[in-house]
């Protein structure tokens, strides 16, 4: 079975270092070394031969004692071998190369129609700068062109990320025309890496978008570490980067436990990959075979990584067709119609907002969700500059809900400022402190309008006393 | 008054006079000038002298010409010489010259970095240079840290963040690296042992960054007076060192007192209470208006001490808010506050821990009082530092303790006048930490055959090929590539405290955070019923909460502290070397010790009479480290004549006596070596002596033991034999109420017939040849 011993578990298990075990370099202190143990050996025999070597291998020996590892004890693997050997098991590759470095470029075609999950691909290319607009919240992308776009997915060494970790598959996919093309580049082995960068880099120079998933924390970081590490030039920095991740959090992250692609393709995209394998083990199961040469597993993480790819143009070809239809009725579930409104506000398309918000309206008799709407179509109809149609949904907020006190105050506030109806206002303001009896803020506006009551009276009766 | 006539008033005081053993004066020396040195640039000149600045102290000068000739420095000058110019010239110019050039800042703490990137903004703005400087550690806001990788032109962190957050990450850090030029390390001195073991392999790491984006940055150390600051940087940064130790900054004269507290008790030896001592002299200091630090030698004797000060302050009718404690565990806020107030002249005593000793600016006092020998000369130093303004008089007092150590230092004032400050030992080819740091150094850049890390290629490579026989390294092409799952710098900590401190909260002020205290001593020093002081305020703990490192604490009114009482237990683990001694073996190795609070005394201030007791219930806690130990045979017990009742007795007597003398013979802070004696240890079933190290992991003083065995028992034979108690005192075995009547003599014996039979033995082995 697999022998997994580290330092760190050494250390832990000794406590912790022990001070002065190697002698300098200068006076070759030989004693010290071999006295280890219980007796001493008598330390002629290594003052005699005061050979590199056998400070070293005592060194070694030390390390191994230390681990509880008899020297002889040789490693669980053999390491003279080389994956070349095995590539061939892996179908379908063909080797490409930069300067002295080779690595493995697997290729393949989905071509139209075809369907991932409940959702045709190709809608994808109805994602376009609208739809990014609205599903970034109205930041990051100024022009969206889904033919230009590179959907990236790494697999990695660790989920750590920092300098020792590196990407040993990129997938990436774009349309064609209507086709959707997947490619792969594949480490052997770690020396495989720069024609890896290097031929990564030449398709991110003919593309436009970078579309991942956590990709803006993860993959894009690491990439350009690699690139650093390997000295070589990296154009990603020149594309606009477009997280899925984030488009998920905002849509569902009230929803879901959590915005993970996985629950993202049960509960949204309502696919269930089979025979997939965790990506927890990944790091693990290519570490594995850079060892011990047993490509195993390796198809089976290539068909993870194409099935990451065609997730994210699914999940995008699945929310572009959602976002086309109007007044949010392409959503089945109330709480995305409500968090598309959130987004449309955001975007400050409040006529949309304005029409996905009423049509919720009619269908939820949710509390929550009903405040919500409330609240934001009220801000959509005074952004417009709507006040009629504003105060018409203040009142019929006022009348439905007796829990808040905003939509009382929003009135007070309206009556008394933009209509001077002081006594309107004041009705109000008498309806929020029905609810909230010890507000202060309520008192003081109470207190406030009566005075305002008191000055107008007196200015419209100046001769009564 | 001012402090020259208190230093008059003192000389005439024949009862005060009587006290001291020793009246140093170390004579003023005048401030030696040189010209700005060629080459510095006009802009930073004309700044300079907008400060009115118009040259340089001579140690400046050499070293800003040194680094301007592109040599590594290490600058040795004591508190408050200007040292900060030494290094910020040479970087400000490198900056104004090319802003794109970048420096790294290291400095020990926290606290120490923000107070050094305080004073950088300061002398920025006077300069209006727009030198963008930040500190980078852990409290760095995640949204700051962008702008600082890519913008900052000075980068002050700590030797924990490079570890963890800049090395491992150095291709987001890009900028500094490609242009790094200067590397200062502020405080080296502060880097001896396992802590300087570790540096130095951080720096190796960062030198192999560096020169992996081509850049060769240059080294500026700064050291207290240390004997051997030139080897300690030389062995830091592997590389030669220029030494710039003639100090051309003013100093005012100086008078160094040592007191010794009056015997009350001549049976018994025993000693007016030195912290009574100390805090009735700062009183008069107070009364004078003379700003005076006070070092105590533990955060409870801050507290005491403060508690002291604080109650005579108000009985002369003086604010006690201008007396003030400062340790560890208070918060940050609270501290710049202090520093400040005393900055200002609004504090005017100060009681501290060696917190203070460091180069946190707080200006100059007049007076300095150290409330017992801080047990290491270079630190009595660097306290003493503390008192002395540039002009006029200062007054420095070393008030002993009854501790052994402190009356042989204030019998011996000539061994302390004559002495050269300790030197710092480090060990960076120590395997565990090389072979740690290997570690972290494979996942920042692939190791290349032939590479060398720390010692040479040979063993560097055997270590790859360890790390890769275990699979964490894997090799193609003549190259070792990480390949582990983990990220290992998190997995390696620099320093032995647990990570996280325990938070103490008021439960009566809405949890309000009242300090902290780390984690290992939390058991010991906030057990449920323990009395918290802080800032003298004393409050007490109702509970402990380990695992969620929370202490809720009730603030009361009490006559008394409570102390803690451990017992302490021991195992080997590891035998490093044996010896075999005539009637007895003597071991270093590596140990297991355990402890357990057990119970608390509660002792009444002021009288510190003993007023009761409770129990404590906690965990037990474990530490490995090294220790050292002496098995005795039944033959020695024999011949020393002890009967077995009373061996227990004479054992601890013995070990007691030789833990007074190892911290002497090994140049270490009594503190770090612990004692235990054992009637029958596990593993030898032999009655055994330990001496023991206070760190995890230890840093290499019972080796050192081990090789002078028989000085620490002469040295302890000689103790006993001079000491003129009876029965025992503070100052050998320990008071007879603790070693039983018989303890000392029988110690006596021990150490007799020890040093006796190497004496016969030596003879013997002459004879036969």
């Amino acid at each position: 079975m697999e022998k997994d011993i580290s330092i760190d578990k050494l250390v832990e298990k000794l406590g912790l270092i022990k001070a002065s075990q190697l002698p300098p370099t200068e006076e070759t202190n030989k004693e010290k070394l071999c006295q280890n143990t219980e007796n001493t050996t008598p330390p002629e025999s290594s003052a005699l031969e005061p050979s590199k070597t056998s400070e070293t291998s005592s060194l070694l020996q030390k390390l191994r004692e230390r681990l509880g590892i008899s020297s002889n004890n040789s490693p669980s693997y053999v390491s003279e071998k080389h994956p070349l050997q095995t590539s061939s098991k892996l179908t379908g590759g063909e080797i490409i190369s930069y300067d002295t470095s080779l690595c493995l470029h697997f290729s393949k075609i989905y071509p139209h129609p075809y369907s991932y999950g409940e959702v045709l691909l190709s809608d994808a290319l109805l994602f376009s700068t609208h739809e990014a607009k609205i599903s970034s919240a109205g930041n990051e992308i100024e022009k969206f062109d889904p033919e230009k776009a590179l959907f990236i997915d790494t697999e990695t060494t660790s989920c750590f990320g920092g300098t020792g970790t590196v990407a040993f598959l990129v997938g990436i996919g774009y349309f064609v025309g209507n086709d959707f093309y997947l490619e792969q580049f594949f480490m052997r082995d770690y020396d495989d890496e720069p024609a890896l960068l290097k031929a990564l880099d030449e398709r991110i120079q003919n593309a436009s978008f970078f579309i991942g998933y956590n990709s803006k924390c993860f993959d894009f970081p690491l990439l350009r570490n690699r690139y650093r590490m390997n000295r070589l030039p990296f154009h990603g920095e020149t594309l606009s980067h477009f997280d899925l991740m984030h488009v998920a959090r905002r849509f569902w992250n009230r929803r879901l436990s959590d915005c993970s692609l996985n629950t993202i393709e049960r509960f949204i995209l309502n696919t269930q990959r089979r025979g997939d394998i965790p990506g927890a083990l990944i790091p693990r199961l290519w570490l594995n075979y850079i060892e011990t040469g047993n490509s195993h597993y390796i198809p089976r993480i290539l068909e993870h990584n194409r099935q990451d790819i065609l997730a994210l143009a699914g999940l995008m070809a699945w929310i572009a067709l959602r976002i086309q239809i109007p007044k949010g009725q392409g959503f089945d579930e109330i709480l995305d119609r409500c968090a598309l409104a959130r987004l449309q506000m955001k975007c400050g398309h409040y006529s949309d907002a304005i029409e996905t918000l009423e049509d919720l309206l009619q269908q939820t008799d949710y509390y929550p969700i009903r405040t919500e709407c409330w609240k934001m179509l009220s801000q959509a109809y005074r952004k417009m500059d709507r006040i009629e149609e504003r105060e018409q949904i203040l009142l019929l907020w006022a009348q439905e809900d007796k829990e808040t006190t905003f939509p009382h105050i929003e009135l007070a506030k309206f009556y008394e400022h933009q209509q001077k109806q002081f006594e309107q206002a004041l009705y109000w303001t008498e309806q929020a402190l029905k609810i909230e009896p010890q507000n202060t803020q309520i008192i003081k506006r109470k207190k406030r309008l009566l005075q305002k009551m008191k000055n107008t009276q007196y200015l419209e009766y100046p001769d009564n006393p | 008054m001012n402090i020259s006539q208190i230093i008059e008033q003192l000389q005439n005081n024949s009862s005060f006079k009587q006290n001291l053993t020793a009246w140093k004066i170390l004579p003023a020396e005048p401030a030696k000038y040189e010209e700005f040195p060629e080459g510095l640039d006009e802009r930073l000149i004309s700044a300079l002298s907008c400060r009115g600045i118009y040259r340089l102290y001579t140690h400046q000068a050499e070293a800003v010409k040194s680094a301007f000739r592109g040599e590594n420095l290490c600058i040795v000058t004591p508190t408050a010489s200007g040292k900060t110019f030494c290094y910020n010239l040479p970087v400000l110019q490198s900056i104004l010259k090319n802003p794109n050039s970048r420096a790294l800042y290291i400095f020990p703490t926290k606290a120490l970095s923000q107070d050094q990137v305080h004073e950088l903004k300061e002398l920025n703005d006077t300069l209006n240079l727009g030198i963008k400087t930040y500190t980078f550690d852990g409290d760095t806001p995640t949204t700051a840290r962008q702008a600082i990788r890519s913008a900052g032109q000075i980068v002050v962190t700590n030797p924990d963040m490079l570890h963890t957050g800049i090395l491992p990450h150095h291709t987001i850090w890009i900028h500094l690296f490609e242009n790094l030029k200067y590397i200062v390390i502020d405080e080296i001195h502060y880097y001896r042992g396992v802590l300087g073991s570790h540096l130095t392999n951080i720096l190796r790491r960062l030198k192999r960054i560096s020169a992996f984006y081509n850049s060769k940055p240059q080294f500026i150390c700064c050291s207290a007076t240390i004997a051997n600051p030139k080897e300690l940087a030389e062995k830091l940064i592997e590389a030669p060192v220029t030494l710039i130790d003639r100090n051309g900054a003013p100093r005012s004269e100086k008078h160094f007192l040592f007191y010794n507290p009056p015997v009350i008790d001549t049976e018994l030896g025993i000693r007016k209470s030195s912290t009574k001592e100390a805090t009735r002299i700062a009183s008069q200091l107070l009364s004078k208006d003379i700003q005076t630090i006070l070092f105590a030698r533990s955060r409870l004797q801050v507290e005491i001490v403060t508690t002291y000060l604080k109650d005579m302050a108000r009985r002369m009718n003086i604010s006690d808010q201008r007396v003030c404690g400062y340790r560890g565990g208070y918060l940050p806020t609270e501290r710049r506050a202090i520093e400040e107030g005393l900055r200002k002249g609004e504090i005017l005593s100060v009681v501290s821990t060696n917190a203070l000793e460091l180069g946190i600016d707080i200006g100059s006092l007049d007076a300095c009082i150290m409330v017992g020998y801080s047990g290491s000369i270079s630190s009595t130093w660097q306290q003493a530092g503390r008192a002395g303004r540039r002009q006029g008089t200062s007054l420095v007092i070393l008030v002993a303790s009854s501790s052994p150590l402190d009356q042989f230092i204030i019998n011996h004032p000539e061994y302390f006048f004559g002495q050269n400050a300790e030197s710092a030992t480090l060990d960076p080819n120590n395997l565990y930490i090389l072979t740690s740091h290997l570690k972290c150094s494979a996942f920042e850049l692939p190791f290349v055959e032939g590479e060398v890390f720390g010692i040479d290629t040979h063993s560097t490579r055997t270590i790859l090929e360890f790390l890769q026989e275990q699979r964490i390294l894997h090799k193609v092409k003549e190259q070792w590539h990480w390949s582990a799952e983990s990220y290992p710098a998190q997995d390696i900590s620099l320093r032995t405290a647990a990570p996280g401190n325990v938070v103490i909260l008021d439960s009566q002020n809405h949890g309000r955070v009242i300090g902290e205290v780390d984690y290992f001593s939390a058991p010991s020093e906030i057990y449920e019923n323990a009395i918290y002081m802080h800032q003298s305020e004393t409050y007490t703990i109702e509970h402990l909460d380990l695992e969620d490192r929370k202490a809720y604490a009730r603030s009361v009114e009490t006559d008394y502290y409570t102390d803690a009482e451990l017992k302490v237990d021991l195992g080997v683990i590891n035998i490093c070397e044996k010896k075999e001694e005539p009637l007895h073996t003597c071991v270093w190795g590596e140990i297991k010790v355990t402890w357990l609070p057990t119970i608390y005394k509660k002792i009444k201030f002021g009288t510190h009479e003993n007023v009761g007791w409770g129990e404590i219930h906690l965990p037990e806690q474990t530490m490995h480290t090294l220790g050292y130990w002496m098995e005795l045979s039944e033959s020695l017990i024999q011949k020393a004549k002890i009967p077995v009742e009373n061996l227990s007795d004479a054992l601890v007597s013995f070990v007691n006596a030789l833990r007074q003398v190892a911290p002497v013979q090994v140049l270490c802070d009594p503190s770090d070596i612990r004692a235990h004696a054992m009637l029958k240890a596990p593993l030898s079933q032999k009655p055994t002596l330990f001496l023991y190290e206070r760190y995890p992991g230890g840093v290499g003083f019972s080796e050192k033991i081990f090789h002078q065995h028989y000085d620490l028992i002469q040295g302890g034979l000689s103790l006993l034999e001079n000491c003129p108690c009876k029965n025992g005192c503070p100052s050998c075995v320990g008071p007879a109420i603790e070693v039983g009547h018989s303890g000392k003599q029988q110690a006596l014996q021990l150490a007799r017939v020890l040093a006796q039979s190497k004496k016969e033995w030596n003879k013997l082995l002459n004879n036969s040849f």
